[in-house]
């Protein structure tokens, strides 16, 4: 994949994703310079690095990934639209204070195997549309879908590194 | 069956917390020569596919294979490459150990192995590295030069490992040819005072002492590392010292290793 850095109305399109999720403060902590674009043809990944990773790329020709995927841009025509992955929201994961639910024991073991999450399991819920499930030590485990009703949708979550990830 | 061991993510937990907490579910730990890898004596369910293996708090290894990364011993500042990193038992070992700083460079040839590696570095909160999908033979393509570099070379294996394992001659005669072509690029692109790491799982003479031994009667610009000084740090593993001296075999009841560690000489 090629790489560069991100223009401002990128930044721009994901600080407003980030705002889902974090208050004013966080935002303007987040290290925005750590991010990266790598691209391929139509394929857009805002990937976060260290400073120091991000200077060696210069190095490279080819290469098939650094530091840890943030996030997908979507670009179709002038509009771009940003997509949180599964370890971006887990970076941010410290910080999330809105759009999030906490969920039981039985949820989670359900939840981490692809399932839904159905109400008896919400401890806690806070906000709709994509949402940041958590278990109840406030550890990250992914990312639902909530429109309001009895269940959260799995939208990703972390048991994907056994069951995709190989 | 092999004996089990769980490496700690320090750069997500610490190692007594997450002892508690798996003790506290059942699972009984027992300490290793490295205060932050239990081996797991007992366990009442799958050890790897708890929520604390997909939160990305540990890493399931052999204990031979955590004692390259711990040769290498790369500091938070060092250019570091992995030559053949898949599926990253040693790569997330060597970023925990420059505590995610630094510049860590995976390369690993096989695509389908290089997504586990992906998946590994994701799940452990690893963002000191920089991926790359390409033949080591070639890496010396691009102008950079590391402090370190570890190559676990492709093998022909372990019976521990593989249980039908039955390499020909001929297969270890082409892993031999192809270690030694990969040891000597890495030594061209190390720096000047650079140190490697080369290991292998396998058993085979050919495939370690005689690369090593190889390497020291053709090239100038590099001399070996004894290793037994090492030797007494790791409690608990049978080890002992290789065909070549200052090289280092692990024997059963782990899992075989061969470990050798050169040095590149200033001109
Ligand atoms: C012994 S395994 C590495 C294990 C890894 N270091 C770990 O600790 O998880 C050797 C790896 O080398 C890869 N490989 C084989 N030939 C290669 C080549 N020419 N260039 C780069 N990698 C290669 C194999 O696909 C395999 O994943």
């Amino acid at each position: 994949m090629k790489y560069r850095e991100l223009n401002n109305q990128e930044i721009k399109c994901i600080k407003n994703i980030l705002s889902n999720y974090l208050n004013k403060e966080a935002i303007e902590e987040f290290n925005f310079k750590n991010l990266y674009l790598l691209h391929d043809n139509d394929k857009y990944n805002v990937i976060y690095s260290t400073d120091e990773v991000l200077r060696y790329l210069k190095f490279f020709k080819n290469i098939y990934g650094a530091g840890i995927l943030f996030g997908d841009l979507k670009k179709d025509k002038n509009k771009i639209k940003f997509s949180m992955s599964l370890e971006g929201m887990d970076l941010i994961s410290k910080n999330i204070v809105k759009n999030y639910a906490i969920i039981n024991k039985k949820g989670e073991t359900l939840f981490l195997y692809g399932r839904d999450i159905f109400k008896s399991s919400i401890l806690k819920l806070n906000g709709t549309g994509r949402i940041g499930i958590f278990n109840k030590n406030k550890e990250f485990l992914g990312i639902g879908n909530y429109n309001k009703g009895e269940v959260i949708k799995n939208i990703i979550d972390k048991g994907w590194y056994l069951r995709k990830g190989g | 069956m092999e004996a089990q061991y769980i490496r700690t993510n320090t750069l997500k937990i610490n190692p007594k917390k997450l002892k508690n907490r798996l003790e506290d579910k059942g699972v009984k730990l027992e300490d290793t020569y490295l205060d932050y890898v239990f081996e797991v004596i007992e366990t009442p369910f799958s050890i790897g596919s708890t929520p604390e293996y997909l939160i990305g708090y540990y890493y399931l290894q052999s204990i031979s294979s955590t004692v390259p990364p711990i040769v290498l011993n790369p500091s938070i500042e060092d250019v570091v490459l992995d030559m053949c990193s898949a599926p990253g038992g040693k790569t997330t070992h060597i970023s925990q150990l420059m505590n995610n700083n630094g510049v860590l460079v995976a390369n690993e040839l096989n695509r389908k192995r290089i997504r586990s590696l992906k998946s590994n570095i994701y799940r452990m909160g690893i963002k000191n590295t920089i991926l790359l999908n390409m033949d080591a033979l070639r890496l010396e393509r691009f102008n950079i030069y590391y402090d370190k570099i570890l190559l676990d070379a492709p093998c022909t294996g372990n019976p521990i490992k593989d249980k039908n394992r039955a390499p020909t001659k001929r297969d270890i005669k082409y892993c031999s040819i192809r270690q030694k072509n990969m040891l000597n690029v890495g030594i061209d692109i190390l720096k000047e005072g650079g140190e490697i790491v080369y290991s292998t799982c396998s058993p085979e003479i050919e495939e370690n002492e005689e690369v090593i031994q190889y390497i020291l009667d053709t090239r100038e610009d590099i001399e070996l590392i004894p290793l037994h000084g090492i030797k007494d740090n790791l409690k608990g593993i049978n080890v002992m010292e290789g065909e070549l001296k200052g090289t280092l075999r692990i024997l059963p009841p782990n899992e075989p290793f061969f470990i050798a560690k050169l040095k590149k000489l200033t001109k």
